[in-house]
């Protein structure tokens, strides 16, 4: 029997599945509106020569590419983050800060061999022009309130930051980012508290445990990410129930400048597809 | 933490390792397990549970947090490039893959589009990658060795331990693509929620 069937990574969702995502997305949107983020919306297709500016190696390797009829490179967003930026950088750059942003949109990444979606539904938040420790606490406890609110349970968090990482070898780096610890020398640290001169990070950990007490907040000195436009704090959350990240964030303040106009951010997306909302 | 750490590891020499290392850091498997049809157990305290599958199935196991740990060869590893962590080279289940093929052959002397048998073709495609050749890789699932003798290949990618089988066919090694070891693998998520008792096992295994 033929069955018409979608592309790897891409898939239908039916009534049941359709009705659970629209109600985790309208939750999501409240929680994010209650927070003082509004929404904004960026299209799914992007100049590729644009939006490049604002990509790492490894995103672009990641981007689902075409030409329009003039034979222009199109890509299909690959994150929210970067063509957020471009939009504030272009044309939101004299708004008043901190601008509060939030979206729920999919985006679109390569499936790999290990037959990853293809189309990713995210929704997330972005704080431009932050000035504060709190305005980065703010964006790990709104996250942290949406998977509450989306019923994920036994939540964690785990903090690192880019300087933990800067000052290795290239090996080393590369090292970390493929988790060969082999080749890095140990499993990277991982702490309730870790020896650290980061005053900032001390902060933080102090501001989140207040605000979110029962959630565990670990500090790793291995956590890095495949995206190279953070700058500072980043972390990612998980659950006991989950296998894999279920949503990560961080600041980026050198993003923005990338598209024209320099201003701090930091940001966060959740991965629905991760949390789960297709059962048929 | 109720549930237990589970590790999957491949039936055969590397099970039997596996046991002697747990059991020199005092975690006891049923001494039974090895010689029984179960395809999992449990440790004499119950915080492990071990489960025997197919070499080439620890990374799909441990990459969809079926299991927390695995024990693998670095082959497999290659082969597969799953996203877990590697931790640990357990320094046991030493072999490598070679390039083999007949006698009066040569790296240098092959030809482009020769045909080469394997069971990695994605390690065998790197290679020739490498070195600026172009091959036609045949997959085959064993008896690598009859590739030469029988027209159906050039020559092989294979893994060998001693040689005595390549050398039984004929088959001399023409080149190392890498050497491989068992190592410890874990799941990035099970690494986060049984760190200290992974890192335990790591320091002490």
């Amino acid at each position: 029997m033929t069955t018409y069937t979608t592309p790897q990574g891409i898939s239908d969702y039916l009534p049941n599945d359709t009705n659970i995502l629209n109600t985790q997305i309208i939750k999501l949107q409240s929680l994010f509106s209650k927070n003082g983020f509004k929404q904004i919306k960026t299209p799914t297709i992007e100049f590729a020569e644009n939006l490049e500016k604002g990509l790492g190696p490894t995103q672009k390797k990641q981007c689902i590419e075409f030409f329009d009829p003039a034979g222009n490179r199109l890509l299909l967003r690959p994150d929210n983050t970067t063509p957020i930026a471009r939009t504030v950088a272009t044309r939101m750059n004299t708004e008043k800060t901190p601008l509060k942003l939030c979206y729920t949109e999919p985006i679109f990444r390569k499936s790999n061999q290990n037959h990853s979606d293809t189309e990713i539904f995210q929704a997330g938040c972005e704080t431009f022009g932050y000035t504060s420790i709190e305005d980065i606490a703010e964006i790990i406890t709104t996250c942290i309130n949406a998977l509450e609110a989306l019923g994920v349970t036994d939540i964690g968090i785990d903090i690192g930051h880019i300087n933990f990482v800067n000052g290795l070898s290239e090996e080393k780096k590369e090292a970390l980012l493929k988790g060969d610890y082999i080749t890095f020398g140990k499993i990277p640290e991982r702490g309730e508290s870790i020896e650290s001169d980061n005053n900032d990070l001390t902060h933080l950990i102090t501001t989140l445990k207040t605000k979110s007490p029962s959630t565990p907040i670990m500090i790793n000195k291995g956590l890095v990410k495949g995206l190279h436009y953070y700058s500072g704090i980043i972390f990612e959350a998980y659950s006991n129930h989950n296998r894999n990240i279920i949503a990560s964030g961080g600041q980026y303040d050198n993003l923005c400048s990338k598209f024209g106009h320099t201003i701090s951010a930091v940001g966060f997306a959740i991965n629905l597809n991760e949390i789960g909302f297709q059962h048929d | 933490m109720t549930k237990p750490i589970t590790i999957a590891v491949p039936k055969g020499y590397l099970l039997k390792e596996t046991l002697r290392k747990f059991k020199a850091i005092d975690i006891h498997f049923p001494s039974n397990f090895e010689e029984s049809r179960r395809l999992f157990t449990y440790d004499t305290s119950e915080t492990y549970k071990l489960l025997t599958v197919r070499p080439w199935d620890v990374p799909a196991y441990v990459e969809q947090g079926a299991a927390d740990l695995g024990i693998v060869g670095k082959d497999v590893l290659l082969e597969q490039e799953p996203s877990v962590y590697t931790l640990k080279d357990l320094e046991f289940g030493g072999c490598k893959l070679v390039i083999a093929g007949l006698e009066g052959q040569s790296i240098k002397t092959l030809k482009h589009h020769c045909k080469v048998v394997t069971k990695y073709p994605h390690s065998t495609m790197k290679y020739f990658e490498t070195i600026g050749k172009k091959v036609k890789i045949i997959k085959l699932y064993g008896a690598i060795e009859l590739g030469p003798l029988t027209g159906l290949s050039d020559i092989i990618c294979d893994l060998t331990a001693t040689g005595k089988t390549l050398k039984e066919h004929n088959l001399i090694e023409l080149d190392t693509v890498f050497e491989s070891t068992a190592q410890l693998i874990a799941n990035p998520i099970g690494m986060k929620i049984h760190y200290k008792e992974i890192s335990d096992i790591n320091s002490r295994i």
